[in-house]
Protein backbone atom coordinates (compact mmCIF):
# COMPACT_ATOMS: atom_id res chain seq x y z
CA UNK A 1 0.00 0.00 0.00
CA UNK A 2 0.96 3.70 -0.66
CA UNK A 3 0.00 6.85 -0.03
CA UNK A 4 -0.05 10.85 -1.08
CA UNK A 5 -1.52 13.37 0.81
CA UNK A 6 -2.69 16.58 -1.07
CA UNK A 7 -4.13 19.77 0.38
CA UNK A 8 -7.11 21.96 -1.67
CA UNK A 9 -8.12 24.95 0.43
CA UNK A 10 -8.77 23.51 3.32
CA UNK A 11 -9.78 19.87 2.51
CA UNK A 12 -7.08 17.34 3.00
CA UNK A 13 -7.18 14.59 0.41
CA UNK A 14 -5.26 11.06 1.26
CA UNK A 15 -4.48 9.20 -1.87
CA UNK A 16 -4.46 5.66 -1.27
CA UNK A 17 -3.17 2.54 -3.42
CA UNK A 18 -3.21 -1.43 -2.73
CA UNK A 19 -4.49 -3.17 -0.18
CA UNK A 20 -5.73 -2.01 3.38
CA UNK A 21 -5.11 -4.83 5.54
CA UNK A 22 -3.65 -6.35 8.97
CA UNK A 23 -0.24 -5.08 7.48
CA UNK A 24 -1.12 -1.83 6.03
CA UNK A 25 -3.79 -0.28 8.43
CA UNK A 26 -1.01 0.57 10.74
CA UNK A 27 0.61 3.00 8.45
CA UNK A 28 -2.64 4.11 7.31
CA UNK A 29 -3.39 5.16 10.27
CA UNK A 30 -0.31 6.58 10.90
CA UNK A 31 -0.65 9.04 7.80
CA UNK A 32 -3.94 9.74 9.02
CA UNK A 33 -3.25 11.02 12.39
CA UNK A 34 -0.28 12.68 11.18
CA UNK A 35 -3.01 15.08 9.57
CA UNK A 36 -5.23 15.18 11.95
CA UNK A 37 -2.78 16.18 14.25
CA UNK A 38 -2.01 19.18 12.21
CA UNK A 39 -5.48 20.27 12.61
CA UNK A 40 -6.55 19.05 9.22
CA UNK A 41 -10.25 17.87 9.82
CA UNK A 42 -11.84 17.85 6.57
CA UNK A 43 -9.87 14.55 5.43
CA UNK A 44 -11.45 12.79 1.81
CA UNK A 45 -9.62 9.37 1.92
CA UNK A 46 -9.23 8.32 -1.84
CA UNK A 47 -10.18 4.74 -2.24
CA UNK A 48 -10.00 4.56 -6.25
CA UNK A 49 -7.04 2.56 -6.33
CA UNK A 50 -7.74 0.33 -3.17
CA UNK A 51 -8.05 -3.11 -4.50
CA UNK A 52 -9.35 -4.76 -0.99
CA UNK A 53 -9.59 -3.22 2.54
CA UNK A 54 -10.04 -5.93 5.41
CA UNK A 55 -11.72 -5.27 8.71
CA UNK A 56 -8.53 -3.33 10.21
CA UNK A 57 -9.40 -1.15 7.68
CA UNK A 58 -12.30 -0.17 8.54
CA UNK A 59 -11.08 0.04 11.91
CA UNK A 60 -8.74 2.75 10.85
CA UNK A 61 -11.63 4.64 9.21
CA UNK A 62 -14.14 4.30 12.04
CA UNK A 63 -11.11 6.11 14.44
CA UNK A 64 -10.51 8.54 11.49
CA UNK A 65 -13.97 9.73 11.25
CA UNK A 66 -14.58 9.91 15.20
CA UNK A 67 -11.32 12.26 15.08
CA UNK A 68 -12.03 14.47 12.22
CA UNK A 69 -15.85 15.12 13.79
CA UNK A 70 -14.90 15.81 16.91
CA UNK A 71 -12.69 18.67 15.60
CA UNK A 72 -15.55 19.68 13.78
CA UNK A 73 -14.64 18.25 10.11
CA UNK A 74 -15.16 14.71 8.51
CA UNK A 75 -13.57 12.09 6.59
CA UNK A 76 -15.44 11.56 3.21
CA UNK A 77 -14.92 8.43 0.93
CA UNK A 78 -14.24 8.51 -2.83
CA UNK A 79 -14.12 6.21 -5.38
CA UNK A 80 -14.03 2.88 -3.38
CA UNK A 81 -14.98 -0.01 -6.57
CA UNK A 82 -17.66 -2.45 -6.08
CA UNK A 83 -15.86 -5.03 -3.68
CA UNK A 84 -14.93 -2.64 -1.55
CA UNK A 85 -18.44 -0.99 -1.40
CA UNK A 86 -19.76 -4.00 -0.77
CA UNK A 87 -17.63 -4.74 2.68
CA UNK A 88 -18.87 -1.00 3.17
CA UNK A 89 -22.75 -1.50 2.66
CA UNK A 90 -22.50 -5.35 4.55
CA UNK A 91 -20.57 -4.03 7.73
CA UNK A 92 -22.74 -0.78 7.66
CA UNK A 93 -20.22 1.94 7.60
CA UNK A 94 -21.90 3.25 4.41
CA UNK A 95 -24.79 4.46 6.71
CA UNK A 96 -21.37 6.16 8.66
CA UNK A 97 -19.57 7.79 6.18
CA UNK A 98 -20.42 9.76 2.92
CA UNK A 99 -19.42 8.44 0.28
CA UNK A 100 -18.65 9.87 -2.90
CA UNK A 101 -17.65 8.56 -6.58
CA UNK A 102 -14.63 11.19 -7.30
CA UNK A 103 -12.20 12.83 -5.12
CA UNK A 104 -13.67 15.92 -6.40
CA UNK A 105 -17.39 15.12 -5.39
CA UNK A 106 -15.88 14.65 -2.18
CA UNK A 107 -14.13 17.71 -2.11
CA UNK A 108 -17.00 20.39 -3.21
CA UNK A 109 -19.29 18.03 -0.57
CA UNK A 110 -17.41 20.54 2.08
CA UNK A 111 -18.36 23.37 0.38
CA UNK A 112 -16.95 26.38 -1.29
CA UNK A 113 -13.70 25.28 0.58
CA UNK A 114 -11.54 23.87 -2.25
CA UNK B 1 17.39 9.84 41.73
CA UNK B 2 16.94 6.10 41.67
CA UNK B 3 19.53 3.43 41.01
CA UNK B 4 19.58 2.81 37.11
CA UNK B 5 18.09 -0.44 36.67
CA UNK B 6 19.83 -3.63 35.07
CA UNK B 7 18.23 -3.98 31.74
CA UNK B 8 15.49 -6.67 31.19
CA UNK B 9 16.35 -9.72 29.89
CA UNK B 10 15.22 -10.38 26.83
CA UNK B 11 12.19 -12.80 27.19
CA UNK B 12 12.56 -16.15 25.28
CA UNK B 13 10.86 -17.61 22.46
CA UNK B 14 10.19 -20.50 24.90
CA UNK B 15 8.46 -18.13 27.69
CA UNK B 16 6.51 -16.64 24.78
CA UNK B 17 5.03 -19.80 23.02
CA UNK B 18 3.82 -20.78 26.84
CA UNK B 19 1.89 -17.67 27.43
CA UNK B 20 0.66 -18.24 23.87
CA UNK B 21 -0.13 -21.63 24.85
CA UNK B 22 -2.02 -20.31 28.20
CA UNK B 23 -4.28 -17.64 26.33
CA UNK B 24 -5.15 -19.96 23.16
CA UNK B 25 -6.47 -22.01 26.32
CA UNK B 26 -8.10 -19.55 28.18
CA UNK B 27 -9.44 -18.31 24.70
CA UNK B 28 -11.31 -22.13 24.56
CA UNK B 29 -13.12 -21.62 27.59
CA UNK B 30 -15.09 -18.65 25.69
CA UNK B 31 -16.89 -21.32 23.29
CA UNK B 32 -19.28 -23.35 24.00
CA UNK B 33 -18.06 -26.66 25.77
CA UNK B 34 -21.02 -28.49 24.31
CA UNK B 35 -23.55 -27.43 22.01
CA UNK B 36 -27.39 -27.50 23.46
CA UNK B 37 -29.33 -31.06 22.10
CA UNK B 38 -32.63 -30.08 21.45
CA UNK B 39 -35.53 -31.99 20.05
CA UNK B 40 -36.08 -31.26 16.22
CA UNK B 41 -33.06 -29.75 15.58
CA UNK B 42 -29.31 -31.04 15.06
CA UNK B 43 -26.06 -28.08 15.75
CA UNK B 44 -22.35 -28.33 14.85
CA UNK B 45 -19.84 -25.62 14.87
CA UNK B 46 -16.07 -25.03 14.32
CA UNK B 47 -14.25 -22.83 14.29
CA UNK B 48 -10.23 -22.93 12.76
CA UNK B 49 -8.14 -19.71 14.26
CA UNK B 50 -5.73 -18.51 11.89
CA UNK B 51 -3.44 -17.45 14.36
CA UNK B 52 -2.61 -18.78 17.87
CA UNK B 53 -5.58 -16.93 18.95
CA UNK B 54 -8.98 -15.98 17.48
CA UNK B 55 -10.79 -12.93 16.93
CA UNK B 56 -13.84 -14.91 15.93
CA UNK B 57 -16.44 -16.61 18.13
CA UNK B 58 -19.74 -18.84 18.00
CA UNK B 59 -22.32 -19.66 20.88
CA UNK B 60 -25.67 -21.72 20.98
CA UNK B 61 -27.23 -21.57 24.22
CA UNK B 62 -30.64 -22.17 25.37
CA UNK B 63 -32.66 -19.65 27.70
CA UNK B 64 -33.47 -20.72 31.07
CA UNK B 65 -37.59 -18.84 30.82
CA UNK B 66 -38.13 -20.73 27.17
CA UNK B 67 -37.36 -22.89 25.02
CA UNK B 68 -35.70 -20.84 22.78
CA UNK B 69 -31.90 -21.32 21.50
CA UNK B 70 -29.90 -18.66 20.55
CA UNK B 71 -27.23 -19.06 17.92
CA UNK B 72 -24.30 -16.34 17.55
CA UNK B 73 -21.34 -16.24 15.06
CA UNK B 74 -18.98 -13.05 15.56
CA UNK B 75 -16.02 -11.55 13.80
CA UNK B 76 -13.89 -9.01 15.81
CA UNK B 77 -12.53 -6.30 14.08
CA UNK B 78 -8.89 -7.15 12.73
CA UNK B 79 -6.77 -9.73 14.35
CA UNK B 80 -4.62 -11.04 16.64
CA UNK B 81 -4.29 -10.54 20.34
CA UNK B 82 -6.08 -7.27 20.48
CA UNK B 83 -8.97 -9.02 18.33
CA UNK B 84 -8.69 -12.29 21.12
CA UNK B 85 -9.38 -9.61 24.04
CA UNK B 86 -12.42 -8.44 22.72
CA UNK B 87 -14.02 -11.50 21.47
CA UNK B 88 -14.00 -12.84 25.10
CA UNK B 89 -15.77 -9.16 25.92
CA UNK B 90 -18.54 -9.23 22.74
CA UNK B 91 -19.11 -12.96 23.65
CA UNK B 92 -19.43 -12.47 27.56
CA UNK B 93 -21.73 -8.93 26.59
CA UNK B 94 -23.98 -11.21 24.35
CA UNK B 95 -24.43 -14.19 26.47
CA UNK B 96 -25.11 -12.01 29.78
CA UNK B 97 -27.78 -9.78 27.82
CA UNK B 98 -29.66 -12.42 26.54
CA UNK B 99 -29.84 -14.75 29.82
CA UNK B 100 -29.76 -11.85 32.82
CA UNK B 101 -31.57 -14.35 34.70
CA UNK B 102 -29.43 -17.92 34.43
CA UNK B 103 -26.57 -15.44 33.69
CA UNK B 104 -27.47 -14.24 37.35
CA UNK B 105 -27.03 -10.86 35.71
CA UNK B 106 -30.95 -10.43 37.73
CA UNK B 107 -29.78 -11.47 40.95
CA UNK B 108 -28.41 -8.12 42.45
CA UNK B 109 -31.50 -5.96 41.25
CA UNK B 110 -32.94 -7.18 44.53
CA UNK B 111 -36.46 -6.67 45.39
CA UNK B 112 -37.67 -5.64 41.55
CA UNK B 113 -36.25 -9.27 40.56
CA UNK B 114 -40.18 -10.54 40.25
CA UNK B 115 -40.50 -7.75 37.87
CA UNK B 116 -38.20 -7.71 35.48
CA UNK B 117 -38.40 -11.61 35.52
CA UNK B 118 -41.47 -10.84 33.93
CA UNK B 119 -41.04 -8.29 31.90
CA UNK B 120 -38.04 -10.86 29.84
CA UNK B 121 -40.03 -13.49 30.14
CA UNK B 122 -43.14 -11.85 28.06
CA UNK B 123 -40.29 -10.79 25.59
CA UNK B 124 -40.67 -11.77 21.82
CA UNK B 125 -37.42 -13.44 20.43
CA UNK B 126 -37.10 -10.69 18.14
CA UNK B 127 -37.40 -7.81 21.53
CA UNK B 128 -34.63 -10.00 23.18
CA UNK B 129 -32.45 -9.97 20.01
CA UNK B 130 -32.89 -6.52 19.15
CA UNK B 131 -31.94 -5.80 22.76
CA UNK B 132 -28.86 -7.56 23.18
CA UNK B 133 -27.77 -6.26 19.76
CA UNK B 134 -28.34 -2.38 21.37
CA UNK B 135 -27.19 -2.82 24.39
CA UNK B 136 -23.94 -4.92 23.41
CA UNK B 137 -23.32 -2.21 21.12
CA UNK B 138 -23.66 0.78 23.29
CA UNK B 139 -21.93 -0.62 25.94
CA UNK B 140 -18.61 -1.08 23.15
CA UNK B 141 -19.16 2.24 21.60
CA UNK B 142 -19.30 4.18 25.11
CA UNK B 143 -16.94 2.25 27.22
CA UNK B 144 -14.82 1.16 24.69
CA UNK B 145 -14.69 3.54 22.40
CA UNK B 146 -11.63 4.78 22.09
CA UNK B 147 -10.33 1.44 20.84
CA UNK B 148 -12.30 1.54 17.69
CA UNK B 149 -12.83 -1.98 18.01
CA UNK B 150 -16.06 -3.54 16.93
CA UNK B 151 -17.70 -6.56 15.42
CA UNK B 152 -19.96 -7.69 12.74
CA UNK B 153 -22.37 -10.44 14.80
CA UNK B 154 -25.35 -12.95 13.75
CA UNK B 155 -27.65 -13.55 15.89
CA UNK B 156 -30.65 -15.74 16.15
CA UNK B 157 -32.91 -17.14 18.39
CA UNK B 158 -34.38 -20.72 17.12
CA UNK B 159 -37.07 -22.51 18.29
CA UNK B 160 -36.20 -26.12 17.61
CA UNK B 161 -40.11 -27.38 17.79
CA UNK B 162 -41.65 -25.60 15.10
CA UNK B 163 -37.83 -24.65 13.28
CA UNK B 164 -39.15 -20.85 13.11
CA UNK B 165 -36.50 -17.70 14.00
CA UNK B 166 -35.76 -14.71 14.52
CA UNK B 167 -32.56 -12.97 13.42
CA UNK B 168 -30.15 -9.66 13.69
CA UNK B 169 -27.52 -9.69 11.20
CA UNK B 170 -25.34 -6.98 12.60
CA UNK B 171 -22.93 -5.94 9.62
CA UNK B 172 -22.30 -9.78 9.31
CA UNK B 173 -21.66 -11.63 6.27
CA UNK B 174 -24.59 -13.08 5.03
CA UNK B 175 -26.17 -16.20 6.79
CA UNK B 176 -27.91 -18.93 4.50
CA UNK B 177 -30.81 -20.78 4.85
CA UNK B 178 -30.42 -23.94 2.54
CA UNK B 179 -33.78 -25.02 1.29
CA UNK B 180 -34.46 -29.20 0.69
CA UNK B 181 -34.28 -27.60 -3.34
CA UNK B 182 -30.82 -26.64 -2.94
CA UNK B 183 -32.00 -22.98 -3.07
CA UNK B 184 -29.32 -20.59 -0.78
CA UNK B 185 -31.63 -18.06 1.15
CA UNK B 186 -29.42 -15.35 2.32
CA UNK B 187 -30.12 -13.30 5.10
CA UNK B 188 -28.47 -10.21 4.21
CA UNK B 189 -27.77 -7.36 7.65
CA UNK B 190 -30.26 -5.73 9.68
CA UNK B 191 -28.44 -2.90 11.38
CA UNK B 192 -24.57 -1.82 11.67
CA UNK B 193 -21.84 -3.92 13.03
CA UNK B 194 -21.89 -3.44 16.83
CA UNK B 195 -19.72 -0.84 18.69
CA UNK B 196 -19.36 1.59 15.79
CA UNK B 197 -21.73 4.27 17.58
CA UNK B 198 -23.97 4.97 20.66
CA UNK B 199 -27.77 4.42 19.92
CA UNK B 200 -27.92 2.03 16.67
CA UNK B 201 -31.09 0.76 15.79
CA UNK B 202 -31.37 -3.02 14.90
CA UNK B 203 -34.63 -4.40 12.83
CA UNK B 204 -35.32 -8.22 13.08
CA UNK B 205 -36.03 -10.30 10.58
CA UNK B 206 -37.23 -13.98 10.51
CA UNK B 207 -37.80 -17.49 8.86
CA UNK B 208 -38.76 -20.85 9.37
CA UNK B 209 -36.31 -24.20 9.18
CA UNK B 210 -38.54 -26.80 7.20
CA UNK B 211 -37.37 -30.24 7.79
CA UNK B 212 -34.40 -30.98 6.08
CA UNK B 213 -32.90 -27.51 5.68
CA UNK B 214 -30.41 -25.83 7.31
CA UNK B 215 -29.29 -22.65 9.05
CA UNK B 216 -25.79 -22.03 8.36
CA UNK B 217 -23.42 -18.98 9.58
CA UNK B 218 -19.99 -18.38 9.03
CA UNK B 219 -17.27 -15.99 9.25
CA UNK B 220 -15.41 -14.29 6.16
CA UNK B 221 -12.80 -15.84 7.12
CA UNK B 222 -14.37 -18.68 4.76
CA UNK B 223 -15.60 -17.33 1.81
CA UNK B 224 -12.30 -15.14 1.41
CA UNK B 225 -9.83 -17.99 1.93
CA UNK B 226 -7.73 -18.24 -0.70
CA UNK B 227 -6.25 -20.87 -2.91
CA UNK B 228 -2.26 -21.00 -3.76
CA UNK B 229 -3.32 -19.10 -6.89
CA UNK B 230 -5.17 -16.22 -4.80
CA UNK B 231 -8.49 -17.08 -6.21
CA UNK B 232 -11.18 -16.96 -3.06
CA UNK B 233 -13.22 -19.44 -2.16
CA UNK B 234 -16.63 -17.40 -2.44
CA UNK B 235 -20.14 -17.97 -2.16
CA UNK B 236 -21.13 -20.54 -5.22
CA UNK B 237 -18.24 -22.95 -4.31
CA UNK B 238 -19.87 -22.76 0.13
CA UNK B 239 -23.88 -23.28 -1.71
CA UNK B 240 -22.32 -26.62 -3.68
CA UNK B 241 -20.25 -28.16 -0.33
CA UNK B 242 -23.85 -26.69 1.37
CA UNK B 243 -25.94 -28.96 -1.14
CA UNK B 244 -23.32 -31.81 -1.80
CA UNK B 245 -23.58 -32.38 2.27
CA UNK B 246 -27.12 -31.20 3.65
CA UNK B 247 -27.62 -34.64 5.30
CA UNK B 248 -26.55 -34.07 9.25
CA UNK B 249 -25.20 -31.05 10.79
CA UNK B 250 -21.82 -32.42 11.56
CA UNK B 251 -21.70 -33.78 7.54
CA UNK B 252 -22.38 -30.13 6.89
CA UNK B 253 -19.76 -28.62 8.91
CA UNK B 254 -16.80 -31.18 8.01
CA UNK B 255 -17.92 -31.15 4.18
CA UNK B 256 -17.79 -27.61 3.47
CA UNK B 257 -14.24 -27.56 5.61
CA UNK B 258 -13.37 -30.70 3.37
CA UNK B 259 -13.95 -28.51 0.66
CA UNK B 260 -12.10 -25.50 1.65
CA UNK B 261 -9.07 -27.56 2.68
CA UNK B 262 -9.25 -28.97 -1.12
CA UNK B 263 -9.24 -25.83 -2.07
CA UNK B 264 -6.95 -23.98 -0.26
CA UNK B 265 -4.11 -26.73 -0.05
CA UNK B 266 -0.93 -25.58 1.45
CA UNK B 267 -1.60 -22.28 1.19
CA UNK B 268 -1.43 -20.15 4.84
CA UNK B 269 -4.72 -19.27 6.25
CA UNK B 270 -4.76 -15.30 6.26
CA UNK B 271 -7.72 -15.13 8.31
CA UNK B 272 -9.78 -17.15 11.11
CA UNK B 273 -12.54 -19.65 9.72
CA UNK B 274 -15.90 -19.52 11.78
CA UNK B 275 -19.08 -22.23 11.00
CA UNK B 276 -22.43 -22.77 12.77
CA UNK B 277 -25.14 -25.19 11.50
CA UNK B 278 -28.16 -26.01 12.90
CA UNK B 279 -30.47 -28.88 10.52
CA UNK B 280 -33.77 -29.51 11.39
CA UNK B 281 -34.58 -33.12 11.66
CA UNK B 282 -38.45 -32.44 11.45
Amino acid sequence: METSVEQRGVVCTVHIAGSVDGLTAEPLQQVLARELDAGHHQLVADFSAVDYTSSAGLRVLLGTVKRARAGGGDLRLAGANPDVRKVLDLSGFSGILKLFETVDDAISSFGGTG
Amino acid sequence: MSAPQPPRPARTVESLTREMEVARNIQRDFLPEALPLAMGVQLDAVLQPARDVSGDFYDAFGLEHSSTIVLVVGDVCDKGFGAALFMALFRSLIRASADPIGGGAIQMIGGRRTLVRQALESATPADLLTRVAGFTNDYIARLHGRTNMFATVFLAALTPQTGQFDYVNAGHEPAIVMGRDGRALELMPTGPALGLFPGATFRTGEGTLGPGEALVAFTDGLVEARSPRGEAFGSERLFAALRANNKSAPILVQGVIAALQEFTGQAEPHDDVTLLVARSVG
